[in-house]
């Protein structure tokens, strides 16, 4: 059914395109529509970001963008039909550091991301530590010294065994070097209500779920992963400010087959920073509560390698080559 | 909240809004009704073209395909054994045997009806009562969780049929496949043989469809080699196909409506568990307080009613962890939290208070929905029904096609069929062996779940598992759970001496 649909979208979408596409420069790219390959099924925030992106494609491509849903084996699937795909600009993946580089290092499968060259970071989520109001706990530095006076005595859950949330955890932890029992749950939903209904002290999450039980006064903020302070917690101090070696967002990003030729990811990465702009589409990630957060494709390398080498420290025994 | 229930009511009592819920209906159960296209699909597939329109458009049209979906499904579970979603897995049981028996006509329609109450119901206690079912949902933990799925277990006896042990070796079956994929705890694969798409679980639509649809096919090709009946029904009964439920049959299911109706609501409200496990809840429990338990699993109208009214009666409840605590507890709610968030309608404690008028006219369209669905219902049943009329040498190829298309449909994923045509052969060999298969479905359903619950309960309870006695809502299942299965070990104890004494004395004499 969702094969037919793309398929008859796609017939639809060439021939209205045949009337206006217009001659691109000599890179002759792209000569067909491209597809955006969406390792997850309909309906997710993954998803809904694919979405945003393909609905104003129009726009800023000669060709339009055709959304792929390829689901499965934990975005395995996705991720494997991009890594095998033509390397020729038309097959890209909607992938985020999750997947693309978490995932291949702690699991058995068959991509890296090596396998894959970064077009462009669309945008990245900040992961909002915080403390369930009645805890007592106001503060990181009071919850590292309760911690340390009482070893595991408080839990933290999280969406799952090297998740969003977990990973930013263990860096917490490593470096404070406390001992912490963690809650793995089935995903963000649960890992709040896990908090809220008292089964955890501390938890942490995206900014679109917490925010709300931040206002409602049920959760106090603690921290934020990112670089610098987030605009809607003014208060709440970054994991760096607070003396800690590390900083951590979950991003969403472009990525292509690895032989791609570096111009047409060039001209892609240029196309999508022109893209990032649409009001539109501007408007409709900031409905969703996210922001755009752009790198070029050399600045979204430089990110990945950073990561990379974040992981290897962390990770430690985990960590598979 | 009144003030704002009455201009909720007013701002949805226009043509466009209440077309787009008839729409969404009519394109919910066709999706529903077809196997493999499931309501989370057609979720997931509209829930973009919800971002352009105005919330009391985009949201009721949801609703509609939301309610419409988990009706839909009921249809092909009772008709050819296909439950179109997993929803309707506990339909089949009766569902099929009452169709078989020349009466699809009644199940169809005690479904329709069931559904609606069961639906109606939950909307009608979450417009009323919202604030305070969320203070309720806030207050779940996982050890509750886990009070709730060890009494799910119990439900294994209900769906045994005439030999437990049978059942429970079903059951066993069922929870080592659903332990396959990767440990939650740990993240390391178990059972995945080194293969990627395994690595992720089996997934239980194509189980579903392999273990009731294609298992029927096979028997289907078998009859029809060995007796001579042209359609599934005998043709002496066709007639009677079409006819209603009466009056006496509807006040018999009642009780079971509405005890799937409670149930149901309130399973809607524990995230995490969903449609297919309370839709086989509230059948095991309309069947241990039932007249005439001795008819379930053999053409029980009251079985199609409990499950109908137990899955439908979710729905509405689900509303109550997604609208309070932005907390969906499945997929179908997830798509919902996005449509919500792309309207603006930002789910949290304060939706209700920022968004009263849009928030009760969104929940009065829920309850309307349910009228409608009436309506919908009783146009599609009569087309649906036809299919008795085809005979089976046109009907096994249209199944076949069916479970193959609409397994791969899931994921578009060629690995499924492989796993649908296995547990074909599964499913084939257990109703050869006369294997009750809905044990199985329902240990897959638990197995790993309860293990999530289990460890984390653990991990509260410091190692211990006696915090399940401390946490009333937990306690309260737990000896539930003592109580049946103390009940059940006796009666089987009892059932066996009394055979014995019954066989020594056909011996003796």
């Amino acid at each position: 059914m969702r094969k037919l649909l793309s398929v008859s979208l796609l017939a639809l979408i060439l021939i209205m395109s045949t009337g206006f596409s217009f001659a691109a420069d000599d890179l002759n790219f792209p000569t067909r529509p491209i597809e955006l390959v969406i390792p997850f099924g309909p309906g997710g925030s993954h998803d809904m970001h694919a979405r945003a992106i393909t609905s104003v494609a129009s726009s800023y491509f000669s060709k339009p963008i055709i959304p792929v849903l390829k689901p499965g084996a934990s975005a395995a699937v996705g991720s494997m039909y991009v890594k095998n795909a033509n390397p020729d600009g038309h097959t890209l993946l909607f992938g985020h550091n999750g997947v693309n580089i978490i995932a291949p290092h702690v699991r058995d499968v068959a991509y890296s991301i090596e396998d894959f060259k970064p077009v462009a970071q669309i945008n990245y989520g900040t992961v909002i530590f915080f403390a369930r109001a009645d805890s007592g706990i106001t503060s990181i530095e009071q919850l590292v010294s309760e911690l340390k006076e009482d070893p595991g005595s408080l839990t933290f859950a999280s969406s799952g065994i090297w998740g969003a949330l977990h990973i930013p955890w263990k860096l917490f932890v490593e470096d404070a070097g406390i001992e912490m029992s963690h809650l793995p749950t089935a995903g963000g939903g649960p890992a709040m209500q896990a908090v809220l209904s008292g089964d955890a002290e501390i938890g942490a999450g995206f900014p679109p779920q917490s925010l709300p039980h931040i206002e409602s006064g049920k959760i106090i903020p603690l921290a934020v992963t990112s670089e610098t302070r987030i605009d809607e917690l003014p208060d709440t101090p970054t994991f760096m400010e607070l003396g800690y070696d590390f900083s951590w967002q979950m991003w969403r990003g472009v990525l292509a087959p690895k032989d791609t030729p570096d111009e047409i990811v060039a001209y892609l990465s240029d196309r999508f920073e022109e893209l990032v702009k649409d009001p539109s589409f501007v408007s409709m990630l900031g409905r969703m509560g996210e922001r755009v957060n752009f790198l070029d494709h050399e600045e979204f390398a430089e990110q990945i390698e950073k990561e990379k080498a974040m992981y290897r420290r962390l990770l430690g025994q985990y960590y598979k080559d | 909240m009144f003030a704002d229930m009455y201009q909720g009511l007013l701002s949805i009592l226009n043509f466009p809004t209440l077309g787009m819920v008839t729409l969404g209906l009519i394109t919910g159960s066709f999706f529903g009704a077809l196997p493999g296209l499931t309501t989370t699909m057609a979720m997931g597939l509209f829930v973009p073209v919800t971002f352009f329109m105005k919330p009391l458009l985009g949201i009721p049209f949801l609703i509609g395909l939301y309610k419409g979906g988990i009706y839909g499904g009921s249809i092909p579970a009772i008709l050819i054994s296909t439950p179109g979603t997993g929803a309707a897995a506990a339909t089949v049981i009766d569902g099929y045997e009452l169709t078989k028996q020349g009466k699809a006509g009644k199940a169809l329609k005690m479904a329709k009806y069931a559904s609606t109450i069961g639906d109606t119901f939950s909307d009608l206690i979450v417009l009323f009562i919202l604030g305070f079912l969320g203070t309720l949902a806030s207050s779940i933990g996982v050890v509750d969780i886990l009070g709730i799925l060890l009494f799910s277990f119990t439900i294994v006896a209900a769906v045994s049929g005439d030999s437990l042990i049978k059942g429970v070796i079903s059951a066993c079956l069922g929870l080592l496949f659903s332990l396959v994929g990767m440990d939650i705890f740990t993240g390391i694969p178990r059972f995945a043989f080194g293969s990627v798409n395994l690595m992720g679980g089996i997934s239980f639509i194509p189980l579903l469809i392999g273990l009731f649809a294609m298992s029927e096919v096979l028997i289907l090709i078998e009859e029809q080699y060995s007796i001579k009946q042209k359609f599934i029904v005998k043709v002496k009964d066709i007639k009677k196909s079409f006819s209603k439920v009466s009056k006496k049959e509807f006040l018999e299911c009642l009780p079971a409506i509405f005890k799937g109706s409670v149930l149901g609501s309130f399973i809607g409200i524990v995230p995490g568990i969903g449609q297919p496990i309370a839709a086989f809840l509230s059948y095991g429990i309309a069947k241990n307080t039932s007249k005439h338990p001795e008819k379930f699993g053999k053409g029980s109208l009251e079985g199609v009613a409990a499950a109908e009214s137990g899955n439908n009666a979710v729905n509405g409840a689900t509303f109550v962890p997604l609208l309070t605590l932005g907390i969906p507890g499945d997929v179908v709610t997830a798509i919902m939290l996005g449509a919500f968030i792309a309207q603006g309608l930002r789910p949290g404690p304060a939706l209700m208070q920022n968004y009263g008028v849009e928030m009760y006219g969104i929940l009065i369209a829920m309850v309307l929905a349910n009228l409608l669905l009436v309506g919908v219902a009783t146009l599609l049943i009569p087309l649906y029904q036809r299919l008795v009329l085809i005979s089976k040498s046109m009907l096994i190829p249209i199944i076949l096609a069916l479970a193959v298309v609409g397994t791969f449909a899931v994921n578009n994923s060629s690995f499924d069929l492989l796993v649908m045509f296995v547990f074909g052969l599964v499913g084939y060999t257990m109703k050869k062996y006369n294997f009750p298969l809905a044990p199985m479905v329902i240990l897959f359903l638990l197995g790993k779940r309860t293990e999530r619950a289990l460890g984390q309960t653990l991990i509260k309870g410091r190692g211990s598992l006696m915090i399940l006695f401390k946490e009333p809502v937990a306690a309260f299942f737990v000896v539930l759970t003592i109580i049946i299965l103390l009940f059940t070990i006796i009666k089987s104890i009892y059932d066996y001496r009394k055979k014995r004494t019954e066989n020594s004395n056909s011996i003796s004499s």
